[in-house]
C-alpha cells in the first residue's frame, strides 16, 4: 500500500512539471495569467502575423502555447488554432545517413504532422454544425490513415511503400493551406493561428533550414504560424531573416526583471501544493536559483519537499548543486548529439567557470559597500561567428542569458552582456555579504543594488588558455580510415577515397541508460531502475511498439498507471531527443 | 631537320608512318583468373569507383590535366552501369518474381550453349544500356518489374542523365560540346559552349562522383526495399499462396534470406551493411504480420 502511494506520487510530480501532461481542462486553473510578459506572448501569439517564441529548454515556450490554444477555442473571436509538436524530428535524423531523399521525406513529414494536428483540433473543437471531419479531409485528397501510417513509419524508420511515397509525393504546402483555411471557414473563425512547438531542430541543422523555409511559405494572410525555438536557432538559416520574415518573442524572464519574484511565485502558487510548507527562505533560493525557468523551479520545489533533509541549508545547497550538474551533463550531452559542436562544447564549458569566478572576485570586492553583479560584458569584436555560436550554445541550454548589447562611449566599445546561470553562481559561492555563507547572508547580498557597469575584461585575459582563433567546429573523421576531414563541404576522405558520409548519431544516443538521462531525479532514477528493469536503455524503450504491454505484465501495474508511466518515459526521451 | 628527297614522286605520304610492331591479340588482355561472383554488385561498384578517386583525391592541386578529367567521366560512368548489369544478372538469377519478368525474354544460342547457369541472365542484357535516365527505368522494369517512383532517385537519374551527355562529349568528340548534346542540357543555356572542350576540376569530378554513389546506394537500397517486400507480399503467378515462403522462424529462412542479402549488402563501404541477421529481424518485425495473415487465410 505504501509503495502504491510513493510510485503514483512520483508519477505525478513527474508529469507535473511537463506542461505538455497537465490535462488541458486543467490547463486554464493551473495558469498563473498574472505579468505583462504573460500577456503579451498570448497576445503575439494569436495575431495575424508569424512570431517565433524564443526561448531556452523548459522556460515555458509549451505552456503558452498549449493555453493560446485553449483560449482560442474558447473565445469566439479569437482565432482557429492549431497545435503541432515537431519533437520527435530528431527520429529522422538517421534518414540524413540511409536515404538521398531525406530532406524531402523531412518535408513530407512536417506536413503531415501539421494535418495530423489540423484534425484533432477541429475534433476538440466540436463544431456546431455537425461536420464530419473525416469528410473535410477526404474532400481534398488525404486519408487520416494514410496519413498516420506514413508518419510512424517515417518516424519508426521503416521502408515506406509505395502507397506511403504517393501520399508523400501529394502533400504541397498549397493543398495544407487549402485545407487549413476550410476548416477555418467552416469553424466560422477569420484566420488560422498555426501552433508549432518544439520548432528548434537544434540537433539537425539540415532539417532546420528546410523547415524554417516551410513555415516561411506556409504563412499567407489567413494563415500565420507560430514557432517555438531556442535563441539563435533562425540565424542558422542564409535565407531566414528574423525581424523581416518573423518577430521574435522571447518568453525567458530575466532574474534581473522587477517582476522575477511575483511572476515566478505566482505560478508555484498554482502549481504546488502544500508551498506553504516549504521555508520561506527556502522558496526565495531556489527561486533565485532557477533562472527564470518555471519548470526548474517547480522541480526543485518537489525536491525540496520529498528530500528528507537536516537542515534547510543543506537541502537548498545540494538541489542547487545537483541542478547545475544536470543543466550541465545535458548541455554536454549536446557534444555527442552533434559532433561537429564538441570543441566548441568544451571550450563554452571553460569559459561559463571562467565568467562565474570573475563575478565571484567582483562580488567579493562589492560586498563592503553592499552591491553586487551578475553581468559579463564581452566587447563584440571578440564575438567572432564562431565565439558567437559558442555563447549561442550556451544560451539555447540555458546556461547563460543574453542580456543583449550596450554602448558604452566610443562605437569600438560595444559590449555583449551575459548572465550566468545563477544557480551556478550559488553553488560557487558567488554572492554573499561575506558573513559564513548561509542562506540569509546570500539573500541579503541577493537583496543588493547592482553596480552600475558589468565587468568589462576581454576573454583571452579571463581564459589565457583557450584560443580563441583556433575555435572551430570539429569536422567528422573518414569511417574507413579515421583521418579527419579538411573541410566541411569535403565529399570524399582525402586519404583513402571512400566517399564520407556521417554516421547517425541517434544511434549513439539510442545506447544511453535511461536512467543517465540528465533531468532525472534521483528518486525518478531509483523508480525506473527498480519497477521497469527491462527497460534500460533508450533502445530498449523506443524497440517496443507497444512498451505498456510489457508494463503490464509486472505485478501491480495497471491500465492507468502503465499509461503514465509511458508518458512519463516518452517525455524524457522525446526531451533529451530533442 | 633533312628535307624531303626531291627525286620521290610520292605525293601522298604526308606524315611519317611505321609498320606496328605486333599484331593486336585480344586474348591476351583478359584477367581469366578474376572472378567476383562472391561479391555484391555494390561492392563492385565501390571498389571500381574507389580506385578511380584514390588517383585524384590526393592530387595535391586542384587542377587536373584536361585529359584525365575526362578519363575519369568515363570511369565513373562505367562503373554506374557496370553495377547495375551486375544488379540485374544477379537479381535474375536469386529472385523468382525477376525470373517471372524474364520467362519471355529471348538469348542467343550461344550464349546458351557456353554461360554458366549463374551469368546466363547476363546474356539478356547484350542489347541492353544503363547510359542513361530512361535506360535504367526502362531495364528495371523489364527485367526486375520494380517501377522506379521514388522522386528522389527519379531527381538523381535526371542529374545522372547530365553526366552521360557529358559522357557522349568525352566518348565520341574528346570532350567537345556537341549539338545534340547541348540540346539535352538546354540549348539557350549551352549554346555559347558549343564546340567548347568541358574541362573538369579536382572539385567537378569530386560532385560527380558524390552524384554517383548516392545515385547508385539509392538505387541499391530502394531494389533492395522493393524485392524484400515483394518476396514477403506478392504473389507469383499461379501460386496460392502470398509470398515466396517465408516461415518466419529465423533458422529456416537463413539461407534464403542470405541469398538476397548478398545481392546487396556492402563490405566495402566506410561503413559496411547491418549484419544478415539484424536486417532479417528487422524484416521480420514488420511482415511476419502480413505473412500469418495470409496464413490464416
Amino acid at each position: 500500500m505504501v509503495t502504491q502511494a510513493t510510485n503514483d506520487d512520483f508519477l505525478n510530480s513527474a508529469l507535473q512539471q511537463r506542461a505538455d501532461y497537465i490535462p488541458i481542462d486543467e490547463l486554464l486553473a493551473e495558469t498563473s495569467e498574472d505579468g505583462e510578459l504573460f500577456q503579451r506572448v498570448q497576445k503575439e501569439l494569436t495575431n495575424r502575423g508569424f512570431r517565433t517564441i524564443v526561448g531556452p529548454r523548459g522556460c515555458g515556450k509549451t505552456h503558452m502555447m498549449r493555453f493560446a490554444w485553449l483560449r482560442c477555442k474558447k473565445s469566439p473571436t479569437l482565432p482557429f488554432a492549431v497545435y503541432v509538436s515537431f519533437n520527435r524530428y530528431f527520429r529522422l535524423e538517421p534518414l540524413l545517413s540511409s536515404s538521398a531523399g531525406a530532406i524531402h521525406q523531412f518535408h513530407s513529414w512536417v506536413l503531415a504532422r501539421v494535418l495530423i494536428a489540423l484534425r484533432d483540433s477541429i475534433k476538440k473543437w466540436k463544431p456546431k454544425k455537425n461536420i464530419n471531419t473525416d469528410e473535410i479531409f477526404t474532400e481534398h485528397g488525404f486519408s487520416l490513415n494514410q496519413l498516420i501510417s506514413f508518419v510512424t513509419k517515417i518516424e519508426r524508420n521503416q521502408p515506406l511503400d509505395d502507397a506511403n511515397l504517393a501520399l508523400s509525393e501529394s502533400l504541397s504546402i498549397e493543398g495544407i493551406q487549402n485545407i487549413i483555411d476550410t476548416a477555418c471557414r467552416y469553424l466560422q473563425r477569420k484566420h488560422t493561428v498555426l501552433l508549432m512547438d518544439d520548432a528548434a531542430l537544434t540537433l539537425t541543422p539540415d532539417y532546420l533550414i528546410e523547415f524554417l523555409d516551410i513555415v516561411r511559405s506556409l504563412k499567407s494572410s489567413t494563415i500565420a504560424p507560430k514557432a517555438s525555438v531556442y535563441p539563435g536557432t533562425t540565424e542558422v538559416s542564409p535565407k531566414f531573416h528574423q525581424g523581416q520574415d518573423s518577430i521574435p518573442v522571447p518568453v525567458w524572464i530575466s532574474i534581473d526583471d522587477a517582476l522575477y519574484d511575483s511572476i515566478m511565485q505566482e505560478i508555484a502558487i498554482k502549481r504546488v501544493k502544500r508551498l506553504s510548507n516549504i521555508p520561506a527562505d527556502a522558496q526565495a533560493m531556489l527561486r533565485f536559483a532557477s533562472f527564470g525557468i518555471p519548470r526548474a523551479y517547480l522541480t526543485m520545489l518537489d525536491e525540496f519537499q520529498r528530500g528528507e533533509f537536516k537542515t534547510t541549508q543543506q537541502g537548498v545547497n545540494k538541489i542547487i548543486k545537483e541542478h547545475v550538474d544536470a543543466r550541465i551533463s545535458e548541455f554536454r550531452s549536446l557534444g555527442m548529439k552533434v559532433p561537429k559542436f564538441e570543441k566548441l562544447i568544451i571550450t563554452g564549458e571553460e569559459i561559463l567557470n571562467e565568467i562565474a569566478k570573475e563575478l565571484k572576485a567582483f562580488n567579493k570586492t562589492l560586498a563592503a559597500s553592499q552591491k553586487k553583479q551578475l553581468t559579463y560584458g564581452v566587447q563584440e569584436d571578440e564575438l567572432t561567428p564562431i565565439v558567437d555560436r559558442m555563447f549561442k550554445l550556451l544560451v539555447e541550454a540555458g546556461l547563460i542569458y543574453d542580456a543583449g548589447t550596450v554602448k558604452h562611449g566610443s562605437p569600438s566599445r560595444i559590449y555583449r552582456r551575459f548572465l550566468p546561470h545563477t544557480s551556478l553562481l550559488l553553488s560557487i559561492r558567488a554572492i554573499d555579504s561575506g558573513g559564513t555563507g548561509g542562506i540569509k547572508q546570500t539573500l541579503e547580498a541577493i537583496a543588493f543594488k547592482t553596480t552600475k557597469h558589468p565587468i568589462r575584461k576581454s576573454l583571452s585575459t579571463i581564459a589565457p588558455n583557450i584560443k580563441f582563433e583556433e575555435l572551430s567546429f570539429s569536422l567528422p573523421k573518414c569511417a574507413s580510415c579515421g583521418t579527419r576531414r579538411l573541410t566541411d563541404i569535403q565529399r570524399f576522405c582525402h586519404n583513402c577515397g571512400h566517399q564520407l558520409v556521417d554516421a547517425s548519431t541517434f544511434n549513439i544516443c539510442l545506447d544511453t541508460e535511461i536512467a543517465k538521462v540528465p533531468g532525472l531525479t534521483d528518486w525518478q532514477r531509483y523508480q525506473i531502475s527498480e519497477n521497469l528493469p527491462r527497460l534500460r536503455t533508450l533502445q530498449d524503450f523506443l524497440a517496443k511498439q507497444d512498451p505498456a504491454a510489457d508494463l503490464l505484465t509486472i505485478r501491480g501495474f495497471g491500465k492507468r498507471k502503465t499509461a503514465k508511466i509511458v508518458d512519463v518515459l516518452n517525455g524524457f526521451v522525446d526531451d533529451f531527443l530533442s | 631537320m633533312t628535307k624531303p628527297a626531291t627525286i620521290s614522286e610520292d605525293w601522298a605520304t604526308i606524315v611519317a608512318v611505321r609498320e606496328p610492331k605486333e599484331r593486336f591479340d585480344t586474348c591476351s588482355l583478359f584477367n581469366s583468373s578474376h572472378d567476383d561472383s562472391c561479391i555484391s554488385p555494390i561492392d563492385q561498384f565501390i571498389e571500381n569507383a574507389l580506385g578511380l578517386n584514390k588517383l585524384w583525391a590526393t592530387h595535391p592541386t586542384e587542377e587536373l590535366a584536361p585529359e584525365i578529367g575526362i578519363l575519369f567521366l568515363l570511369g565513373y560512368v562505367s562503373a554506374v552501369e557496370s553495377y547495375m548489369r551486375a544488379l540485374v544478372r544477379r537479381l535474375i538469377y536469386c529472385d523468382q518474381f525477376s525470373q517471372e519478368c524474364c520467362e519471355k525474354l529471348q538469348l542467343s544460342y550461344g550464349a546458351a550453349l557456353h554461360h554458366k547457369a549463374d551469368v546466363l541472365p547476363e546474356a539478356l542484357l547484350e542489347e541492353t544500356v544503363f547510359s542513361g535516365k530512361a535506360e535504367i527505368i526502362k531495364a528495371l522494369e523489364k527485367f526486375v518489374g520494380f517501377k522506379l517512383i521514388n522522386k528522389s532517385i527519379v531527381d538523381l537519374l535526371e542529374q545522372y542523365e547530365m553526366v552521360c551527355q557529358l559522357r557522349h562529349c568525352c566518348v565520341h568528340r574528346f570532350g567537345k560540346l556537341g549539338a545534340k548534346n547541348a540540346i539535352a542540357l538546354g540549348l539557350q543555356s549551352h549554346k555559347e559552349f558549343l564546340e567548347k572542350p568541358v574541362l573538369l576540376t579536382k572539385s567537378s569530378i569530386s560532385s560527380i562522383a558524390d552524384l554517383l554513389f548516392v545515385l547508385v546506394k539509392s538505387i541499391n537500397n530502394d531494389v533492395f526495399r522493393h524485392v524484400m517486400q515483394r518476396s514477403a507480399t506478392g504473389k507469383l503467378k499461379g501460386s496460392g499462396q502470398i509470398g515466396i515462403g517465408w516461415t518466419w522462424n529465423k533458422a529456416k529462412d537463413k539461407r534464403l534470406y542470405q541469398s538476397y542479402y548478398l545481392v546487396f549488402a556492402s563490405q566495402a563501404d566506410a561503413q559496411i551493411s547491418p549484419s544478415s541477421s539484424d536486417l532479417y529481424e528487422r524484416f521480420r518485425k514488420i511482415h511476419k504480420q502480413a505473412g500469418s495473415r495470409t496464413r490464416e487465410k
